[in-house]
């Protein structure tokens, strides 16, 4: 377990870690790599179910959360890497258009590229135990080498999602040049259901036409790369994490674990963690001290957040079927553009999480719950005036999975116990 | 429906076969491999890691193998033969180097199952390969998606 949360706390790295791409293009606030990876996983996941013949879901879901993940130690080698003038003005000039080279030159790149980030990979999963770590490793050689209809599709949908991460930034800032991804696009992209998806865009930001469907979704959950967790905003931390940044996490951490608790279905814990936080963006993320906080103005907000609220058993049910309730028609909402089917899916992956009516919503709550502990842990270890005792309080009733209890007595050794 | 056919380079036909034959010779190796570390280890299978790393390689050799065995079923292998009535024309397997906004790029034009642009290998089912397919040297084609770009074809090979 020491290991597995040392590659947590390593992987945790990359929410915010900026790409290197929109940096360059000097944009405000940057994506980072795990929000990136989060809009890449659900995108994937949506356009996939569409593709005939049918691909394998659920590989399509761990080969997007993996993709990635070597960025952590080889950093974000773009396509222009070791190609940029560094004078500022003359590098803007390249990043207007796609780079071309000879074939040579592209695959000497690829191979010395290649190199690099499998060994990055290797030492980001070094600890892991060892069918974990072949199982990332086969992942990511999928996506890389293209060795299998998954793995081209991510690779595919990867550069899409970029692309249109880049086109939103040049709704808000109209000097981005996004003219460098179209043409990676169109060297790249042979996917019927992605060409499609790539004429929807074009219709959307360039003919002004009103799209629904998929691009309306991943349009709105494209939202949760910026929008801040409540309780960490509540407990003024600074530059707090996001959701898209919480859900990579979640996702990678609900996969992993889950095949070590065995017996559980995966494909439904990477689902239920990439959906379940995505009604926040319209009912709001609500933490369990909305109610308290309103009751006690005079009370200062610091004492309150020391300790974990107590309440009556009738409050918490009150509180839970009202928030349940917000959060299910914010759901319907969010999802109303996608096939009846898939949305019908995802409230359903959703329910069985919050209400833990299946073995996997269970799991996967308690992830949830975990990888939020991780994060209030490292923000202790940042600032010792973080209010932790009230998440160690809270942990205690809310974990019950003896591989959790596991990993929560690890990070606890690491970030209390050493520390104090 | 008719089913999909795979065009492949004789080169990228040759990688799949032997690739295809290496994998055949590994995924008995470790067959055999699974079978001692059952046998070895008296204890329930999904309680053995050695067992478990073992059969996740297995499943991924065997899910290539699938994959391959796809796409050697469906394949059609292209010659790079040129014409041979008229100039040379971009098919599957010429490789062509294109002027683009001032600067040479080159690429290969593959089969979607031997694609990979970082390599220099586009796919003709993409709307640049799709274009560029039966050109000629000296032909432009216009990407207009939505921003034009012009692709002048300088030479194939």
């Amino acid at each position: 377990m020491k290991d597995f949360l040392q590659f947590l706390i390593e992987t945790s790295t990359l929410k915010k870690t900026p790409r290197t791409g929109f940096v360059w293009l000097e944009i405000k606030n940057p994506e980072t790599i795990g929000q990136h990876i989060f809009r890449v996983a659900i995108m994937n996941w949506v356009l996939a179910e569409k593709v005939e013949p049918k691909l394998n879901i659920k590989k399509i879901i761990q080969i997007s959360l993996v993709h990635d993940l070597c960025e952590v130690y080889a950093g974000d080698m773009t396509p222009y890497w070791g190609l940029l003038p560094e004078d500022k003005e003359k590098r803007k000039e390249v990043l207007k258009r796609w780079i071309r080279l000879p074939k040579k030159e592209k695959e000497k790149r690829d191979k010395e590229k290649f190199q690099k980030e499998k060994k990055a990979l290797l030492k980001l999963t070094q600890g892991l135990d060892p069918k974990q770590k072949t199982e990332i490793i086969n992942c990511w050689l999928e996506y890389e080498k293209l060795i299998s209809p998954e793995g081209r599709f991510v690779r595919q949908g990867d550069k899409v999602e970029t692309l249109l991460q880049a086109i939103e930034y040049w709704g808000t800032k109209p000097d981005t040049p996004v003219m460098g991804w179209w043409e990676e696009v169109e060297d790249l992209v042979d996917n019927p259901v992605l060409l499609e998806f790539l004429d929807q865009i074009e219709k959307k930001f360039y003919q002004n036409k009103k799209i629904n469907g998929e691009l309306q979704f991943l349009l709105e959950v494209g939202k949760l790369k910026t929008f801040l967790r409540k309780g960490w905003v509540l407990r003024k931390v600074k530059n707090p994490e996001t959701i898209a940044e919480h859900t990579f996490l979640f996702a990678i951490a609900s996969w992993l674990l889950g095949e070590e608790k065995r017996k559980l279905n995966i494909e439904s814990l990477l689902k239920i963690s990439l959906i379940y936080e995505i009604c926040e963006l319209y009912a709001g993320d609500t933490t369990p001290y909305d109610e308290i906080l309103s009751k006690n103005k005079t009370k200062r907000e610091e004492e309150i957040l020391k300790r974990w609220p107590r309440t009556t058993k009738k409050s918490k049910e009150k509180n839970f079927s009202k928030d349940y309730e917000k959060e299910k028609e914010a759901l319907k909402k969010i999802t109303s553009s996608l096939e009846k089917n898939l949305q019908k899916e995802m409230i359903n992956l959703w329910n069985d999480c919050k209400q833990m009516n299946t073995k996997e919503g269970k799991f996967a709550n308690q992830v949830y719950w975990i990888t939020t502990y991780l994060q209030a842990l490292q923000y202790f270890k940042e600032d010792k005036k973080f209010p932790i005792f009230a998440w160690y309080e809270q942990m205690r009733e809310f974990i019950e999975d003896p591989l959790l209890l596991k990993l929560m007595e690890e990070m606890e050794n690491k970030f209390l116990i050493k520390n104090n | 429906m008719d089913e999909k056919k795979y065009y492949l380079t004789p080169e990228g036909f040759q990688k799949y076969k032997e690739e295809y034959k290496d994998l055949k010779k590994l995924w008995k190796e470790k067959k055999t491999q699974l079978k001692e570390s059952r046998d070895e280890i008296w204890r329930p299978e999904d309680l053995n890691p050695e067992f478990e790393t073992l059969q996740t390689e297995l499943d991924f050799i065997e899910g290539r193998i699938k994959n391959i065995e796809e796409v050697l079923k469906s394949a059609k292998v292209i010659t790079n033969s040129g014409s041979s009535t008229g100039a040379k024309k971009v098919t599957i397997g010429t490789t062509v180097i294109v002027e683009v906004d001032g600067k040479i790029d080159e690429f290969t034009i593959v089969g979607t199952m031997e694609a990979n642009p970082s390599e220099g290998k586009i796919s003709n089912e993409s709307p640049v390969g799709k274009m560029l397919m039966n050109r000629k040297v000296g032909d432009e084609i216009i990407i207009t998606s939505p921003i034009k770009t012009v692709y002048k074809i300088k030479e194939i090979r």
